[in-house]
């Protein structure tokens, strides 16, 4: 296992019915490194933490997690698909918070943080309720513990979401649009308790936000994404502030019209 | 008018046998069915799909007297009229049954299942402790008007001698000739036992109920 | 496998002559389920509420019980009350009567789907309720309806076996009675078997061209 890089994408390509969406796509992320990706919508941006997170397989090319090759392995000098099994290993490395929170809505909240653990990792519930109470106290939200996800507020529901993802103690953190379907109030709450996250934690996080303030407060490199290829990346300062590129400058002013 | 009770009560009986055996049949082969479908592979969707036309697309009684009439003059050995009849209205139940299955599982939000696999669950516990439990409300009031179309569908195999309530009430038709007192309470006990079995279906559905609110 | 095409062959036109029965049965039932249907449905409309709880009894009444016997009931028991007609108007009645009680329900739901600001607005423009009801509503309710009653007619369509057992010549009754002479049960019952089917996907597919139609025509 080689630690140099936590995420690896070699020439990626994946399409959706005759529309490619990812051309060729290079990409390697350090562990610890918190990367945000910005851009215009169907760029493709999604696809790419859908990809890490095993929702959707590439037409061709290489992911690496931890230096371990997700959907194919080598023997003998023969590349063969992977099975179940190592998909699992490499899916166990990775949390996703989704931007419509998708909770369980059959699940009291500490069912839905305390299910994975129980089912998947063998926790015994009576360890997995306690480290479940422990989270959700962290994400600031105890006293909701026996309550049903639709009695939550859009905020609660993601601090929930994000407690649940926390609970198998993932290296790599996914965030897909988090607080896109939040109102700004409620957004820079969970915002917030992301920064906190980032600073308590080694994970390496991975967000596609359209929150530029946010992404300069915690991205150690911004990726600017247009049209299934890397138009520009470099930190915060560089891309948001200065960036070379026209068509990142046009992306950047049209969000800036629209906050 | 003492002994036409008596009677339809023991053809109840069975009927209820017809109707439970076939239910069992149905969720057996409408559960087999819908994972056929399900599973992505065309090698198993094909089959079900012809299972599901066939069943479909052509009539209950035609079938029965298929399987007990024309059946036997191919294989070895002839069904008895029970086993003929829970096997044929089972399959034809369970063919509708695996389309109510099938739209409820899909329509279950595609969130669901995207966060089933990130959190790491198998494909069975996904199925089992996820998509089917949200899937439940909407299988069971559909479901709930099929097997009171079975209950209905039971009358049938008394026209292969079976001895149900039809059955008995041809019986009687021919005996006492007393035809609207037979029919009539015919009818009737056919009300009583649909109106239990819709009322069990209700409480099911209670059970299984969770707040949605707005969903996510 | 013991089939003989010989006999298929031979048996065919007369098991057709039976298909033009079920295909009667089918027509006519369906037309009085469409017409009893909309009084059905008209009538749980009004205000009165013993009206309407009476109507209701009696739809669920019809809907919870075989239509198997509903047909040994009626063909057994008009004749006592001085009804004489022949098996198969007495089999087109009952279908008739038994899917009105389906055919009200989807008219109730279909009228029901329409904002009531149609109605409003139709007033507004001064509109007469008839020719709200034919201008307005009746074109916007139609298209969903299609599908359920096109589904109903294919229901009806396979129940008319059912009319064999009232001594009705249609196609499952042909068969069983070549099978009773030659004993030859495997040929008559696979040709109506297969006859179904494919009128069945037929209609099926006819309805789906109809909804289109009509939902391009909005």
């Amino acid at each position: 296992m080689n630690m140099d890089t936590s995420i690896q994408f070699i020439n990626i390509s994946k399409s959706y019915g005759g529309n490619m969406v990812l051309n060729g796509l290079n990409m390697t992320i350090a562990p610890k490194e918190h990367v945000v990706i910005i851009g215009p919508s169907g760029s493709g941006k999604s696809t790419i933490l859908r990809l890490l997170m095993t929702l959707e397989k590439p037409d061709s090319g290489e992911i690496l997690i931890e230096g371990e090759n997700v959907w194919h392995c080598m023997r003998r000098d023969q590349k063969l698909h992977a099975d179940p099994a190592h998909i699992r290993h490499m899916r166990s490395k990775v949390g996703m918070v989704f931007q419509h929170f998708n909770l369980f809505p059959h699940l009291r909240v500490l069912q839905n943080i305390t299910e994975a653990p129980v089912r998947v990792l063998a926790v015994p519930r009576a360890e997995a309720n306690r480290r479940a109470k422990e989270l959700l106290d962290r994400v600031g939200l105890a006293d909701k513990y026996n309550a049903w996800p639709a009695e939550l507020s859009g905020g609660q529901k993601q601090r929930v979401a994000i407690a649940r993802a926390l609970a198998l103690q993932p290296h790599i953190m996914l965030f897909d649009e988090i607080t896109s379907a939040l109102d700004p109030e409620i957004a820079s709450q969970v915002l917030n308790l992301v920064l906190d996250l980032a600073r308590q934690t080694d994970m390496t996080m991975l967000f596609v936000t359209h929150q530029m303030r946010f992404a300069q407060q915690i991205a150690d490199r911004v990726v600017f994404f247009d049209q299934g290829t890397i138009v520009e990346q470099g930190t915060a300062s560089q891309v948001l502030e200065s960036p070379t590129q026209p068509r990142t400058r046009e992306f950047l002013s049209n969000v800036r019209m629209a906050s | 008018m003492l002994h036409i009770v008596p009677t339809l009560l023991r053809g109840a009986l069975v009927t209820g046998e017809v109707t439970g055996g076939a239910i069992i049949v149905a969720s057996v082969s409408a559960s087999c069915a819908v994972a056929m479908r399900l599973s992505g592979l065309a090698a198993l969707d094909w089959p079900a799909r012809v299972y599901i036309e066939l069943f479909r697309g052509t009539s209950a009684l035609i079938q029965l007297f298929w399987v007990f009439y024309a059946l036997p003059l191919i294989l070895p050995f002839r069904p008895t009229p029970m086993a003929a009849a829970i096997a044929v209205l089972g399959l034809n139940g369970g063919a509708y049954g695996a389309e109510i299955l099938r739209g409820a599982i899909l329509a279950v939000p595609k969130g669901q299942q995207d966060a089933a696999i990130a959190l790491n669950f198998t494909p069975i516990v996904r199925m089992f402790r996820i998509i089917l439990p949200q899937a439940l409300p909407l299988i069971i009031p559909p479901l709930a008007n099929l097997f009171i179309d079975m209950l209905k569908n039971s009358a049938l195999a008394g026209l292969v001698q079976v001895s149900d309530i039809t059955f008995q009430s041809q019986i009687l038709q021919e005996s006492t000739l007393r035809n609207a007192e037979v029919y009539g309470l015919a009818l009737i006990i056919y009300f009583i036992m649909a109106l239990i079995l819709a009322g069990f279906m209700r409480f099911l559905e209670g059970c299984f109920k969770f707040p949605i609110g707005a969903r996510v | 496998m013991t089939w003989d095409w010989k006999l298929v062959w031979h048996i065919l036109p007369m098991i057709l002559r039976g298909m033009v029965i079920t295909i009667e049965a089918t027509v006519l039932g369906m037309l009085l389920a469409l017409v009893l249907g909309l009084i059905w449905a008209g009538l749980l409309l009004l205000p009165n509420r013993c009206i309407f709880w009476t109507m209701r009894a009696v739809i669920e009444f019809i809907r919870d019980t075989p239509l198997l016997i509903q047909l040994f009931f009626c063909y057994y028991v008009l004749p006592e009350i001085g009804i004489t007609i022949p098996a198969l108007v007495t089999g087109i009645a009952v279908l008739g009567i038994n899917y009105s009680a389906y055919t009200a329900e989807v008219y109730r739901a279909g009228l029901q789907n329409i904002p009531s600001g149609q109605w409003d607005a139709s007033k507004a423009l001064n509109f007469t309720p008839w020719q709200t009801f034919i201008r307005i509503i009746v074109p916007q309710a139609l298209p969903p309806i299609v599908p359920a009653m096109g589904n109903n007619l294919i229901a009806m369509f396979k129940d008319t076996p059912l009319l064999s057992t009232i001594t009705v010549m249609e196609m499952l009754n042909r068969a069983m009675i070549i099978g009773d002479k030659t004993f030859h049960y495997l040929e008559p019952l696979t040709i109506v078997g297969v006859l179904f089917l494919l009128m069945s996907l037929l209609a099926s597919g006819m309805i789906g061209i109809t909804q289109r139609t009509l939902l391009v025509r909005r």
